[in-house]
């Protein structure tokens, strides 16, 4: 038993370095890390609009916003992985193709066209779960007032708390990559935030 | 008793990725092979002109070969190989 799960978790262990090679080779991580930040920012405001949007309303109905909540998630992560599968699938074509010209020979059955296409995955999962994560946070809350018995007031207040935290943090992701002051970025990723809240009171009054 | 490849030397064509450190990396998975040694010669816009020396014991040209199609690289042309005959065990 013991020398099957060795097997398995060597193979497993083989499988994660040729990905992980795949990936480095492929220069996809760059690419990645900045769709994880741009689409998590989407989702983040996207949900953000919708929580804010409906208090502003008067309409503090939780089924409402969790409906709302997970159709814009949905919407956001279908859109992203098809999206971003479809560009970067053309974009890697066109590069081979390129080089299929001038090695003048098929590069189809290789290891660099199967590396296309996982770095061309791996992007689209990246662009599309990053929106519907960020946005699922801020919407947990509402889920709560199920089970607990929470006024709809504290909900509204936790949820915009995790969204702003989102937003922090996604700041301070950006913050350490490019070796700069993680809280400044972090704050101004916050200040985005805000400025939605007081452009929708204004739109609301 | 017929000669096994000891060496071979390869004129060869690949895109810029893989790098060569990770070339020569996979070649070395090839049966028999001993060691591997590459020199870019060549750098275009694409492309990049290498030379491959192969040294093991009873090289297979045809896994050289695919190993390096697998890569996405064609061999131009086969250089230089060497053989001997088998050593007789004592």
């Amino acid at each position: 038993m013991s020398a099957f799960l060795e097997n398995v978790l060597d193979k497993l262990s083989t499988q994660y370095t040729k990905l992980r090679q795949d990936l480095e080779l492929s220069g996809v991580i760059k690419i990645a890390r900045r769709y994880f930040v741009m689409n998590a920012f989407d989702g983040a405001l996207t949900i953000f609009g919708i929580i804010m949007g409906s208090y502003f309303s008067g309409l503090k109905n939780p089924t409402l916003i969790i409906g709302a909540g997970i159709g814009a998630c949905l919407a956001m992560g279908i859109s992203g992985f098809f999206g971003t599968f479809m560009t970067e699938r053309a974009e890697r074509m066109r590069h081979l193709k390129k080089i299929e010209d001038a090695m003048l020979t098929d590069l189809g059955e290789t290891e660099l066209s199967e590396r296309r296409f996982v770095a061309s995955v791996f992007a689209a999962l990246v662009d599309g779960l990053s929106p519907m994560l960020a946005a699922l946070g801020p919407l947990t809350p509402f889920y709560l007032s199920f089970i607990l018995p929470i006024s709809i007031d504290l909900i509204f207040t936790i949820a915009v708390a995790i969204n702003m935290l989102i937003l922090f943090g996604l700041g301070a992701f950006l913050g350490r990559i490019s070796r700069e002051n993680i809280f400044k970025y972090g704050l101004l990723m916050t200040g985005t935030g805000l400025l939605t809240a007081v452009l929708l009171l204004f739109l609301q009054t | 008793m017929s000669l096994i490849i000891k060496r071979i030397v390869l004129d060869v064509l690949k895109p810029h990725e893989p790098p060569i450190q990770e070339f020569v990396r996979r070649l070395g998975e090839i049966p028999h092979v001993k060691s591997v040694d590459i020199s870019i010669h060549e750098i275009d816009e694409n492309t990049q002109t290498i030379r491959i020396t192969v040294e093991g014991n009873e090289i297979l040209y045809e896994e050289v070969d695919k190993k390096i199609s697998e890569l996405g690289a064609t061999i131009r042309s086969v250089d230089k190989v060497s053989a001997e005959k088998p050593k007789k065990k004592k």
